[in-house]
């Protein structure tokens, strides 16, 4: 507070932009970051949609043995689209899309660092949408390699691999200059006297973020580009006829797949530790460690990436290296889960539908964990790799984990977006309906890997059939109580009850200082911050 | 970036670095320990030490499994 004029004067530009188009162009010219956070959250929804639709034919089709509605090529391209879709066209644009609202709300500044560049990034998705979701319709069909795009299988696909692999190329791009907009963002334009230790931690979350999607999307690009040539320009990366190796890609692959796990999960930590705070009106309980724990986290996601691939032929000293760094990843991660847990303890509870979907994250991605765990004992995993129980544990991670984050996060912001209250009573249908449909979708997974069904399969032996048929039924009522959440925020932009600056008794931060809705520009100046108003 | 680091006079060793690294890995520590180390280090000095670190606990995995897998 008292350095205001230190470097307040060169950052706050309070241009008025009070003329900006209407119709369309408002959204096709916009720099504002706030109509770019809006874009990115209804991109990432219609993506979610598609994506979601994928599964429910994947599900459908598993709902009895044999084969009954689709074919198993088109089968594969289901499975391959459905992740390519959810992980880099729904939960990672949702996330940059509450980083581009939110980041600049809490750190009090005007804007996004490089207001132009944020467009760029985000006009790029849409394209890349299209490309995936179009390439079901050229000749030979979309990329049936499954989301990891192992070749041989890769390279011997038709255009619709091209086109996957261009997708990748531009939502890499997009992420880069996303996670480069964040990270000076919030480096360069906090509000005087917000030190980094001051910092709100859904801000931290996402500037260790950044820089893990600086550091691992030039290696995805790498990958998919070497196969790229070796479909068309006669070289051999991974061709083993030629003197490549296959192998090296899923090294590669995996040097950026695991790391990506991170991504898409450290910013829901982030949520998670906004919104469990401010509904048990406690500070968060050891703002440090979790800074700490997640700058740990990230460092120790480059070190363990070939657990992923234990059974692709390792030496034995290999496979016991990644199986000790993969366990000890569970320290950092049981303190963020003890950090939330304590900061609940004693405090005043209130159970709003934030809350209840950061608790239903809480205790369902404990559980993603914890099967995590049992997949990185070597010996485990080889009898595991390839059935539905890492289907299960990767959903219980991205589904109750990023997913319910995501929900936490919009249920928690609505008012200040919207300046409407949502309707509480169908946030907690929302709410109930999804935690109990996902686990009848996804708990029976676990035994029908246990018993040895394998994934990406469209057919399978007849004793999996009863618990497919309940997986099944749960996935049709995940599907559809989506359809609630959709109408619940278009009620809540529509009107209802007027939003208050501050809705959550227990909110703290910079956001809340602003009225409902929040006004196209905010923090032209740079606030003034007392001593209560620093942290989350 | 360097907000409130160019006023401080007493410039932290690497050995607070370090220290503030490895308990970063097991993420518990005193408030009283971080407020001193918030004052006297530089982000440069626990990045570097971070990295360091990494590479100390890549090597003692890799030195651990030698152990275990000698037949």
């Amino acid at each position: 507070m008292e350095a205001t004029h230190v470097h307040g004067a060169g950052h706050a530009h309070g241009d008025d932009h009070s003329h900006h188009p209407k119709g369309i162009m408002r959204w096709i010219t916009t720099t504002n970051h706030k109509d770019i956070g809006t874009m990115y959250l209804w991109f990432s929804f219609a993506m979610f949609m598609v994506g979601g639709a994928m599964a429910l034919i994947i599900r459908a089709e598993l709902f009895q043995p044999g084969l009954q509605y689709v074919e198993p090529e088109f089968f594969n391209q289901m499975i391959t689209l459905h992740g390519l879709i959810m992980v880099f066209g729904a939960i990672m644009p949702a996330f940059v899309g509450f980083a581009n609202w939110m980041i600049p709300m809490m750190i009090g500044a005007p804007d996004m660092a490089f207001a132009r560049m944020n467009n760029w990034s985000f006009w790029l998705l849409p394209p890349a949408g299209i490309l995936l979701t179009a390439s079901m319709f050229v000749p030979g069909g979309a990329a049936g390699t499954g989301w990891t795009l192992y070749p041989p299988l890769s390279i011997q696909m038709g255009i619709g691999m091209d086109m996957a692999i261009f997708a990748v190329h531009i939502l890499g791009m997009s992420s880069i200059m996303g996670s480069i907009n964040i990270v000076t963002t919030i480096l360069n334009l906090r509000a005087p006297g917000m030190t980094l230790m001051r910092m709100p931690m859904f801000c931290w979350t996402w500037l260790i973020t950044g820089y893990l999607l600086i550091a691992v999307m030039p290696v995805l690009a790498g990958a998919v580009t070497m196969i790229l040539t070796d479909r068309h320009f006669g070289t051999s990366f991974f061709s083993a006829a030629g003197g490549g190796d296959p192998v090296l890609f899923q090294h590669i692959f995996w040097f950026f797949g695991h790391p990506e796990v991170y991504i898409i999960a450290l910013p829901a930590f982030g949520v998670v530790s906004h919104v469990i705070p401010a509904f048990a009106r406690k500070p968060l309980f050891g703002y440090t460690s979790m800074v700490y724990a997640i700058a740990s986290i990230a460092l120790i996601s480059f070190i363990v990436w070939a657990h992923h691939m234990y059974v692709v032929g390792m030496p034995v000293a290999g496979q016991l290296y990644f199986m000790y760094a993969t366990i000890l990843i569970a320290v950092p991660t049981g303190v963020k889960v003890f950090n939330w847990v304590a900061t609940m303890w004693r405090g005043s509870m209130t159970f709003e539908t934030p809350m209840l979907f950061a608790l239903g994250f809480l205790f369902l991605f404990t559980i993603g964990g914890f099967t995590g765990l049992v997949l990185s004992n070597t010996a485990v995993d080889v009898q595991l790799q390839d059935t539905y129980y890492v289907v299960a544990h990767f959903h219980y991670v991205m589904v109750a984990g990023a997913l319910f984050s995501a929900f936490a996060a919009v249920y928690y912001w609505l008012p200040k977006w919207t300046g409407h209250m949502y309707d509480e009573t169908l946030g907690k249908w929302h709410f109930w309906l999804s935690l109990i449909s996902f686990n009848i979708a996804f708990f029976p997974q676990h035994f029908l890997g246990l018993a040895g069904m394998p994934r990406r399969i469209p057919d399978y032996a007849l004793q999996f059939t009863d618990f497919n048929q309940v997986s099944t039924f749960g996935a049709f009522g995940f599907g559809l109580s989506q359809l609630l959440f959709l109408y619940v925020v278009l009620k809540t932009i529509r009107g209802g009850e007027k939003a208050a600056a501050k809705p959550w008794e227990g909110a703290t931060g910079l956001e809340w200082t602003l009225p409902s809705p929040a006004p196209y520009h905010t923090f032209e100046e740079p606030p003034v911050l007392s001593e209560a108003k620093g942290h989350a | 970036m360097s907000g409130g680091m160019t006023m401080v006079d007493r410039r932290a060793g690497l050995l607070q670095a370090l220290r503030t690294v490895l308990s970063a890995l097991i993420g518990v520590r005193h408030r009283r320990m971080h407020d001193e180390d918030s004052a006297g280090l530089r982000p440069i000095q626990v990045i570097v030490a971070g990295v360091v670190v990494v590479a100390v606990f890549v090597m003692a995995i890799i030195a651990f499994v030698q152990l275990v897998a000698i037949k």
